[in-house]
C-alpha cells in the first residue's frame, strides 16, 4: 500500500481529534488499486470523516460505527468504482497490531465491501503515531492476507514492512 | 549521536556515512531502486547506489553494450562489447563487485514490455535519451505513487564552440512534475517526431556530475539528513562554467501541488480481481 | 462540448466509454470499438485523445495493431498510458474542434 504522507497527516488530524464516547475514532480511504507481479497495490487518494454522529454507544466495546457510517463508504465504492480502507490509529510509535478485537470487528465487516465492489481488493489499516500496519480482503481468497509494505510517499519516504 | 556509539552499531563499510543515522543501513538495505537505461548515466547510478548500501534493484534496458558506448558506460569493458553483453548485464557485474548480497533483476527489455518490474519499486531512475519515453515513464511511476528521478544531458552548439548542459530533476508524487519544471514540453514531444532521439552528444564527466546528483537527490528522500526535506526538486548543470544549482523557482515551488497528475489518477483503472 | 457530453456522444459508437486522464491529457477509453469492415481483430479496445499530444492536435490508440486490407499503415512504437500499452498509427491533422464523434471517424478512415 503506497500512501501519499499529505493524506496521511489528514487522516491522522482526524483520528486524533476526541469523541465525546468514542476512545477511539476510525475513518476510511478511498483507494485505487493495481497488479503487481506478485500480488495487488493499494493507492488510497481520498480521506472520508466520519462525523462525531456517526457513532454509537457499545457496552462492550465503548462506541461502534452506526449503519450511516458504513453505507456512505459503501456508497462510494460502488458509484466510484474505488478500494475503500478502514483506517484507525494506535497512538504508540513502532508497528503496530491488529488487536484481537480489530481482527474479528474487520473480518465481520470488511467482507461487506466485497459484495458491493467485488472486483477490488479493500483492507483495514492501523496507524501508529510514524508506522502502519494493514490487512487486505479480495473475492478470490477466503480469508484476509497481512499487506507486506504500507509506504508513506513524501520527503521522507518512510517504509513499514510486515514482520 | 556520538560517532563512536555509531560505530559500534555499524558495519565498517557504513561507517563514513554514519551521518545518514544508525538505521540508514537497513533502509537503504531494504529499499528497491528501478534503473530505467543503463548507459551514460544510468550505468554510474547503478554503480553509486550499490556503494551507498541499496540492497535490491532492477535494471532495464534493451541493448546491447556498444564501442560507441565506452566513452561513457561505467562498468562497460572492451570484452563486452566484443561478445554483445547486454548493458544491463554489465551493470548487474558492476553492483555484485561492490555488492554481493544486493538482489539484481538485470531484464534486457524495453521498460514499456515489463511494467510490471517497476510497481514495486521505492524510486524509480529514468536514464533515457527521448522526451517521450521519459514522459511515459514518469506517468508510470506516478501512476504507482513512485518517486521518480529524470536525469538529461545534451550539447549544442553555440557562437564559438558547443554548450554543455544538463538537469537531474526529482518528481514527487503529489509535487511539481517535470512539465510543471518545464523539463518536458509539448514542443520536445513534438519535435521528437521527426528526429530520433537517440545519438546526441554524451560524456562521463557531466553523466557522472548529474548521476551523482540524481544519487544524492535518492538518498535524501530515503534518509534524509537535514530537515526541511526538499519536496520536488530541479538541478540544473551548465557543463561550461561547471555549474550544479537548484533551480531557484522550482526550490521555492516544489512543494506545490501539480495540475497535471492528481492522487485520484493513480493505479491501474483497468485493473479488476476477479480477472487475474 | 463538455465532459460529459463528449462521453454520452461516444457511447453512442461505443457503450462503456469513460473519461480518463492522465499527465494533464484527456483521453475517452472507447471498450470494444468496432473497426471498418474487413479489418482484423474486428473488435479493439481504443483510447481517443482530444488534447494535442506529441505534435498531432488529436490521436487514436489501439490495444493492438490491427490489420486493414489493403493498408500500409505506419505504426508507431507501443506507448505506456493509464498503465497499459498501446500503439498508433501516423495519422495527422484530424482536428480537435470537430465532435468527438467525427474525430473518431476520421482517425478510423485511416484503416477503410
Amino acid at each position: 500500500m503506497a500512501i501519499p504522507s499529505s493524506l496521511r497527516e489528514v487522516a491522522l488530524a482526524d483520528l486524533r481529534r476526541p469523541h465525546p464516547f468514542a476512545f477511539e475514532r476510525v475513518g476510511f480511504f478511498t483507494a485505487t488499486a493495481g497488479a503487481l507481479a506478485d500480488g495487488v497495490v493499494l493507492l488510497p487518494f481520498d480521506y472520508i470523516v466520519v462525523p462525531d454522529d456517526g457513532y454509537m454507544p457499545d457496552e462492550e466495546f465503548g462506541a461502534l460505527l452506526n449503519a450511516g457510517a458504513f453505507r456512505l463508504a459503501r456508497q462510494r465504492a460502488r458509484s466510484q468504482r474505488v478500494s475503500v480502507v478502514h483506517v484507525h490509529l494506535h497512538e504508540h510509535t513502532g508497528l503496530p497490531g491488529f488487536s484481537s478485537i480489530d481482527r474479528r470487528e474487520t473480518d465481520h465487516f470488511m467482507p461487506d465491501f466485497l459484495k458491493v465492489r467485488p472486483d477490488l481488493p479493500h483492507a483495514a489499516l492501523v496507524f501508529s503515531d510514524d508506522r502502519a500496519t494493514a490487512r487486505c480482503w479480495t473475492s478470490v481468497s477466503p480469508d484476509a492476507f497481512d499487506v507486506q509494505e504500507v509506504v508513506f510517499v513524501g520527503p521522507h519516504l518512510l517504509k513499514s514492512t510486515h514482520a | 549521536m556520538a560517532r563512536t556509539y555509531l560505530r559500534a552499531h555499524m558495519p565498517e563499510r557504513s561507517e563514513r556515512q554514519s551521518f545518514l543515522g544508525v538505521e540508514s543501513d537497513a533502509v537503504l538495505a531494504a529499499t528497491h531502486v528501478a534503473v530505467v537505461g543503463l548507459g551514460g548515466g544510468g550505468s554510474h547510478i547503478a554503480q553509486q547506489l550499490a556503494h551507498v548500501g541499496v540492497g535490491r534493484f532492477s535494471l532495464l534496458d534493451p541493448e546491447a553494450s556498444a564501442a560507441v558506448n565506452l566513452n561513457r558506460q561505467v562498468g562497460t569493458t572492451v570484452e563486452d562489447v566484443g561478445l554483445g553483453r547486454s548493458k544491463v548485464e554489465s551493470a548487474l557485474r558492476l553492483i555484485k563487485s561492490v555488492s554481493p548480497d544486493a538482489s539484481v533483476r538485470a531484464i534486457q527489455a524495453k521498460w514499456q514490455d515489463e511494467p510490471l518490474a517497476l510497481r514495486d519499486a521505492d524510486v524509480i531512475v529514468g536514464c533515457l535519451d527521448s522526451f517521450g519515453a521519459r514522459f511515459q515513464l514518469e506517468g508510470a511511476a506516478r501512476r504507482f505513487l513512485t518517486p521518480y528521478v529524470d536525469l538529461g544531458m545534451d550539447v549544442r552548439e553555440i557562437a564559438g564552440g558547443f554548450a554543455i548542459f544538463g538537469q537531474a530533476a526529482l518528481s514527487l508524487p503529489g509535487h511539481l512534475c517535470l512539465q510543471c519544471m518545464a523539463v518536458i514540453r509539448e514542443d520536445d514531444l513534438a519535435r521528437e517526431r521527426y528526429g530520433a532521439a537517440g545519438g546526441r552528444p554524451q560524456v562521463v564527466w557531466s553523466n557522472g556530475l548529474l548521476a551523482s546528483a540524481a544519487v544524492g537527490l535518492i538518498v535524501e528522500l530515503l534518509t534524509p539528513w537535514f530537515s526541511p526535506a526538499p519536496h520536488s526538486v530541479l538541478l540544473t548543470y551548465e557543463g561550461n562554467s561547471q555549474e550544479l544549482k537548484r533551480h531557484v523557482w522550482v526550490g521555492s515551488h516544489g512543494s506545490d501541488g501539480c495540475p497535471h497528475y492528481s492522487f485520484e489518477q493513480t493505479g491501474d483503472p483497468f485493473f479488476e480481481v476477479l480477472s487475474r | 462540448m463538455s465532459a460529459t457530453a463528449t462521453e454520452s456522444e461516444l457511447e453512442t459508437i461505443a457503450p462503456g466509454a469513460r473519461r480518463v486522464e492522465e499527465a494533464g491529457l484527456h483521453y475517452i477509453f472507447l471498450p470494444g470499438l468496432h473497426m471498418p469492415k474487413g479489418c482484423t481483430p474486428e473488435v479493439v479496445d481504443c483510447l481517443l485523445c482530444l488534447d494535442p499530444r506529441d505534435g498531432y492536435p488529436t490521436r487514436l490508440f489501439l490495444a493492438t495493431q490491427v490489420n486493414a486490407p489493403g493498408k500500409a499503415l505506419n505504426w508507431n512504437p507501443p506507448v505506456h498510458i493509464l498503465a497499459t500499452n498501446w500503439v498508433a498509427f501516423s495519422w495527422n491533422n484530424v482536428p480537435a474542434t470537430q465532435h468527438p464523434v467525427q474525430v473518431l471517424l476520421c482517425h478510423l478512415d485511416a484503416l477503410k
